[in-house]
């Protein structure tokens, strides 16, 4: 319920930005037919694998419309709360304060489904085809690589905006993350064709489920074993989420907030 | 010549008015209502060398935009401005050379680099020699007194000291005008009372002009001899400060404690009757009343308030200026 | 002191300023060519995996990063005040501006100076290894360097007017921060890329429009790949200085709106 309350007032609030949401929906689309002529460019040359150059379309426009499910805000916005001294007031709900940030940034993930990766989806669909699975257990799967793709992307911004507290600069993490997640997460080739060291480092880190995993499920080229390690993630994380809110506990109580 | 001479000015603004309701943000990015605002409607005064005038007026009068278009930041929709008989729109940049500005709410200083290098950067900009430069920096000095905290950053000056900062700055180029935003916002009353005497030292001693606006009205008190009372986009009154006051009277509050519950007339009589006093509030046994004591002598009120019970104990107070010229803005009738 | 003078000084004060952080300006600098890196590696490595896209190889498309990514950040040394110019109109710092007895465009450039010492050694270093790499593959002739040079100023020319144009478009609708996206982060992502990849609209766009591809791509084309002919280079530099002139009259314009409605 509490959830659902702050996850709508987020969304009212993001309504208001609309000219600037049709921008960047449209950067969104210019980014994806960049990534698309790489695959087109070098599909002429080359039958990639078993994803052909069709697939491999696919594959960039399925990651393209799943970005906008994992964008999170610097920090999930914990460093500026904490600046202003609300956070004292957030500590003192009786919500946890993971479920509060990570409730409030859901509902701008929620807004971004809606308004801009579905819009994404069909205009994708539109200009390159987009293959709908048939198998409702595709579908499934799918559906839950995406949640706990959500769950992970909430997660490490809770822990980047709990990291910047204690550091002067949080978004030298932030930073990190994104360019940790671009080139391991398989947004602009699956795993399988990258040099075996990089493929293992990837693998164990909790980058694939934000795109190689999704994607390869979509399309059919993976079954749900992959969906292992990355649940192992969420376990993991879900364990940083809660030490680090003791941290911020005893941090904001020693400062004052 | 004028120092400054403002004829007909008037800025009018074409704003949108983003549209309410359910879809009001999808709607207004099809179309926006247009409200025209009158910021300014009509402005006629000029400056002479030497004078320091207090420019007031209540909360969206018109006073920054008027500043603004002193400064030639924005230009006047109609009507012009001239400074030093040049136009702030079409020569600004030598109008910025003869004028010096000071915005109470921003600092022109560089934030993170000790006070004298704004100088040095000022001075650059100024085309001023290094001689030139120091023989300013020390004669601002005898003013201001900035050369105790010249090596701070400016992030670490309190505001009292960043003001003389923005001044001293403001000031280097030697300009004969001095424009004041609001310079003494936000400090405690010890540097205030600093700041008005280094404002006092630049006019008197070192014969700038001075254009001061602020909501603070022992400012205006203690340092201007003109004021000009903007309201609503227009000027209501310029003239000295004995003129402000003689107009406005000598508005004063008398407190009555009666022993008793004190009778007073109902409303018909009280309105038949013509008394020289307005009732300003009431509570209990004690009654307020104001009156104008360039008209009415405060015994005469006192006897027709002992009409109505017997008067236990007085007060007799003055409201402060800024009560004063608000009855200027709004004059209550 | 002259302008030239005058600039000078604000830059080093700018720099001055920035370095009172030194622990910050550090890591900025080395976060800053992380991301970039990431952004690089994340393209090399598919280029890795496949050898060449439409007979671009990596090294030709490593060029056209270098040049690419080193007018980006000349750009963004002195004009990043004009990058990131939503700040200006939104709090008011331009008038500040407007009482100095510069020409308001001088006076915000010299307001915000930003390091690319790192990034810049990173384009550079990419752009070196990819001429030496061609040099040695014998495509391409020694004269190689002093094209590369021209192309490298009329690149940041032609970048510094697409970002003023945006910026000037904020004396309208003054949320540009979402318009430079497109203008600015989209096309430069686009550029980075052989323009033959993309369909014919996006292609005219990136050369009439937003004219990045004459920042290396059609530049390359005749230095590179030798298949247009050396017109490419001063048509390349008609357009640089087209562009300029074509953003400062809408800057002016701008400016005189700005003036006369303020914000």
């Amino acid at each position: 319920m509490v959830l659902w309350v702050l996850a709508k007032s987020m969304v009212r609030s993001r309504l208001q930005y609309s000219a600037s949401h049709a921008v960047r929906t449209a950067a969104s689309v210019i980014f994806g037919m960049i990534y698309v002529a790489i695959w087109q460019g070098i599909g002429e040359q080359d039958p990639l694998g078993e994803y052909g150059t069709e697939g491999m379309v696919h594959y960039i426009a399925f990651n393209q419309v799943i970005l906008w499910l994992t964008f999170t805000q610097y920090g999930l916005g914990l460093e500026e709360r904490v600046r202003t001294g609300q956070i004292a007031l957030d500590l003192a709900r009786p919500v946890h304060l993971f479920v509060f940030a990570a409730g409030r940034e859901a509902g701008s993930i929620a807004y971004n489904a809606i308004f801009t990766a579905l819009p994404l989806f069909f205009i994708y669909d539109w200009m390159f085809g987009l293959a709908v699975p048939r198998e409702p257990a595709v579908w499934l799967w799918t559906a839950a690589a995406l949640l706990m793709a959500v769950y992970s992307a909430l997660c490490i911004g809770y822990g980047i905006g709990v990291a910047s507290l204690w550091t002067v600069e949080g978004r030298w993490f932030h930073l990190l993350n994104y360019s940790l997640n671009f080139v391991l997460s398989g947004f602009l080739m699956p795993l399988q064709w990258m040099p075996d060291w990089l493929q293992a480092v990837a693998r164990a880190s909790p980058y694939p489920i934000f795109h190689s995993v999704p994607a390869g499920l979509y399309m059919g080229k993976a079954g749900p074993d992959t969906l292992l390690v990355p649940f192992l993630w969420c376990l993991l994380l879900t364990a940083g989420a809660l030490a680090a809110t003791k941290l911020v506990r005893r941090k904001v109580e020693v400062q004052g907030g | 010549m004028h120092i400054l001479e403002v004829k007909g000015l008037a800025k009018t603004f074409r704003t949108s008015v983003p549209r309410e309701g359910r879809f009001g943000a999808i709607r207004s990015l099809l179309s926006r209502e247009k409200r025209t605002v009158r910021a300014v409607k009509r402005l006629d005064f000029a400056l002479e060398p030497g004078e320091f005038i207090g420019f007031i007026g209540p909360n969206g009068a018109g006073k920054s935009t008027t500043i603004k278009m002193l400064c030639g930041i924005l230009h006047p929709s109609e009507g012009e401005v001239l400074v030093f008989g040049r136009s702030p729109q079409r020569e600004r940049r030598q109008v910025a050379r003869r004028i010096g500005v000071v915005f109470g709410q921003r600092t022109q200083l560089w934030w993170d680099l000790p006070l004298k290098d704004s100088f040095d950067i000022l001075a650059a900009m100024f085309r001023l020699s290094r001689s030139e430069k120091e023989r300013q920096l020390d004669r601002l000095n005898e003013a201001l007194s900035f050369r105790d905290f010249w090596d701070t950053p400016v992030r670490k000056l309190s505001l009292g000291q960043r003001m003389r900062g923005d001044l001293a700055v403001a000031l280097l180029h030697d300009p004969e005008l001095l424009v004041l935003d609001e310079p003494t916002i936000g400090m405690d009353a010890g540097a205030k009372r600093q700041i008005r005497a280094h404002l006092k030292l630049l006019n008197e001693h070192f014969g700038k002009t001075v254009l001061l606006t602020t909501h603070d009205m022992n400012d205006i008190e203690q340092l201007c001899r003109r004021v000009i009372v903007i309201n609503r986009g227009e000027l209501i009154f310029d003239g000295s400060m004995a003129q402000l006051r003689g107009r406005i009277g000598m508005p004063t509050l008398i407190r009555v404690v009666y022993r008793r519950e004190p009778k007073l007339p109902d409303a018909e009589l009280w309105a038949s009757q013509q008394r020289p006093f307005r009732i300003a509030g009431r509570r209990e046994r004690e009654l307020t009343v104001s009156c104008n004591r360039t008209e009415t002598r405060v015994l005469d009120v006192l006897r027709a308030l002992g009409e109505w019970g017997e008067v236990d104990d007085v007060l007799v107070e003055e409201p402060d200026f800024e009560e004063i010229v608000h009855e200027i803005y709004e004059p209550a009738k | 002191m002259t302008w030239m003078g005058i600039c000078w000084l604000l830059y080093k004060m700018n720099v001055k300023a920035r370095m009172q952080y030194r622990l910050n300006f550090v890591l900025m600098t080395m976060l800053a060519s992380v991301v970039t890196v990431a952004e690089f590696l994340g393209l090399a490595v598919v280029l890795n995996a496949f050898g060449s896209i439409k007979g671009w190889s990596v090294w030709e498309i490593g060029y056209l990063y270098g040049v690419l990514m080193t007018a980006k950040y000349v750009y963004r040394a002195f004009g990043s005040a004009i990058n990131n110019f939503e700040p200006y109109l939104v709090n008011g710092q331009l008038d500040q501006l407007l009482l100095r007895p510069m020409p308001l465009l001088l006076a915000v450039i010299t307001s915000r100076t930003r390091m690319v010492g790192g990034e810049l050694l990173q384009s550079l270093t990419v752009l070196g290894v990819c001429i030496a790499r061609l040099l040695s593959e014998g495509r391409v002739t020694p004269w190689i360097l002093p094209q590369t040079l021209f192309i490298l100023a009329t690149g940041t020319v032609i970048m510094f007017s697409v970002g003023l144009a945006t910026a000037a478009i904020g004396f309208w609708i003054t949320r540009v921060e979402d318009l430079s996206v497109l203008t600015d982060n989209a096309t430069t992502t686009a550029c980075q890329l052989p323009l033959s990849l993309f369909p014919d609209w996006l292609r005219t766009l990136l050369l009439a429009v937003i004219p990045f591809g004459f920042i290396n791509y059609v530049p390359a084309m005749h230095i590179v790949k030798g298949e247009w002919g050396g017109w490419t280079l001063p048509l390349t530099g008609a357009v640089a200085a087209l562009s300029l002139a074509a953003a400062l009259w809408l800057w002016r314009i701008g400016v005189a709106k700005y003036q006369s409605t303020g914000t």
